[in-house]
């Protein structure tokens, strides 16, 4: 394998402040590089820093390759690095923060922009589900249910590695189950 | 095209008339024609999951499928056949076109209970309170370990900590539930009812649960949720290979290469949880196992670093 083949991208993406870099961190063996600005939106998440480029995280293999972990920024203003950071991921991880009032509608957001799991295999892990108000895990399957696509969602919280690494476990699994023509195509 | 009758009962006013309208609009476009009926006659039945009904309870004690509508934000109910209200035409049309599949070429149906496997007696039991409308009950299975309880609108099963170890982790021999006046002790933890669905399929006896089919095509319609019930690899590797194809127990073991056995336990846990869709389908091609993954050996190198390797 060489160049854009053997390069092993996972992205994860999701809203502001649902917990991308957090996730990331949990893996990474450095500390993700982080290209966080000053929040000017605190009316819709109220927290100092929020990512406006990326964030980076890698782990180094064993053989001398490694896996590169991307984290996109959570606003829609930065939508056209979504596209680029989605470029060739091997699979895609969709945070979404339900204690958020439009969480349903997030994900269907972010679903339809990673492909709905057609294009590249999608994992969603849901935070915050015991928020007071919060719709329940079945709603997002439900949602997911209605639209034909059988995703796996999962109740999570990033801030546990044993729940990022079920995440990313189940992004593996879907990857070796799926066309493997399907990044060359 | 086969016509078909179904009823509803325990629906509210507005489901009701939405539902009656999304039938006429599905005329022709559903792969069997529905026209409304009475329980007495129907083939399907549509009923409020908490609502009252003794229809239901009567048609609960059959085989023949029900469609349990719940309300958003309440518990899904632990059926295969459920929406959530409000629904949509298409949510109802995927529906129907599931459950005529399943008519079509019936899956077997489970024996009657006193003819199961003594094994099975808790899970079956389970199976058919999850088709039973709640009247606030409650009902209790005792074991060697102690008895559970379980709400019978199914939002909740009650578990002492001796019994839920034994339970989750291997076969523990429980009496099939009945309903009783006792309450659950206060050292009884509260758990979501779809764990209790998944390991009793999970741990129970040894082969296909009685009323699962050999010959028929499995799928998921959702996932397991691993964040409750911690699945394995493997299972993660099942859900998987059944959430992008409808596969039969031998596909889906040749597929996955994973010993029988071990399928059969993960589609009697997926059956109980009310995630498996079945079907026998003659003209299903036979699918093709998938060469193994160009990214296998990164794959490999990633699970032991990360210390997924089992």
């Amino acid at each position: 394998m060489s160049g854009a083949d053997s390069e092993f991208k996972i992205v994860f993406t999701g809203p502001m402040g649902v917990g991308k870099t957090t996730a990331i961190a949990a893996i990474s063996d450095e500390a993700p590089v982080s290209t966080d600005v000053f929040n000017t939106d605190r009316e819709a998440f109220d927290k100092a820093l929020t990512t406006a480029g990326l964030d980076y995280g890698h782990i180094a293999l064993d053989d001398g390759t490694a896996v590169r972990l991307y984290g996109t920024p959570g606003q829609a203003r930065f939508r056209f690095m979504w596209d680029i950071l989605g470029l060739n991921a091997a699979g895609v991880i969709v945070l979404i923060d339900a204690s958020q009032s439009d969480a349903l509608v997030q994900l269907d957001h972010f679903v339809d922009a990673f492909g709905s799991g057609k294009r590249t295999p999608i994992v969603i892990g849901v935070g915050r589900l015991d928020h007071a108000g919060a719709p329940p895990l079945d709603a997002f399957s439900q949602r997911l249910e209605t639209r034909g696509l059988t995703l796996p969602v999962f109740g999570v919280d990033v801030r546990r590695r044993p729940d990022v690494l079920l995440l990313v476990d189940t992004l593996l699994c879907l990857i070796e189950t799926a066309d493997p023509t399907r990044l060359t195509a | 095209m086969q016509k078909r009758k179904i009823a509803v009962v325990g629906l509210g006013d507005d489901a009701t008339h939405a539902f009656q309208s999304m039938l006429k609009i599905l005329d022709g476009r559903a792969a069997a024609a529905w026209e409304l009926s009475t329980p007495e006659r129907a083939e399907v039945l549509m009923a409020g999951a908490h609502s009252n009904e003794p229809a239901i309870a009567h048609w609960a004690r059959t085989d023949k499928p029900m469609i349990a509508v719940y309300e958003g934000g309440s518990v899904r109910p632990v059926g295969t056949h459920t929406l959530c209200h409000p629904f949509r035409v298409m949510q109802l049309l995927g529906v129907l076109d599931d459950i005529e599949r399943a008519l079509v070429t019936p899956v077997r149906t489970a024996p009657p209970v006193e003819q199961l496997h003594p094994g099975w007696a808790f899970a079956e039991s389970l199976r058919r309170l999850t088709r039973c409308t709640a009247t606030g009950r409650l009902y209790a299975s005792a074991s060697a370990f102690g008895t559970l309880f379980v709400k019978d609108d199914l939002s909740a099963y009650f578990i002492g900590a001796d019994l839920w170890p034994q339970f989750t982790q291997r076969h523990v021999e429980l009496s099939a539930l009945e309903g009783t006046a006792e309450r659950a002790p206060e050292g009884h933890a509260r758990r979501p009812v779809l764990e209790l669905a998944w390991f009793s399929g999970l741990n129970g006896p040894a082969g296909l649960a009685p009323w699962l089919d050999r010959r028929a095509g499995h799928r998921l319609r959702r996932w397991p949720d691993f964040g409750l019930v911690r699945g394995t690899r493997d299972q993660l590797a099942l859900s998987a290979a059944l959430s992008q194809n409808a596969l039969t127990l031998e596909q889906l073991a040749q597929t996955t290469r994973q010993p029988q056995a071990q399928v059969e336990r993960f589609l009697n846990a997926c059956s109980m949880a009310g995630i498996l869709a079945s079907a026998i389908d003659a003209t299903a091609p036979a699918p093709v196992a998938p060469p193994p993954s160009r990214f296998g050996n990164l794959i490999r190198g990633l699970r032991q670093r990360l210390g997924l390797s089992e």
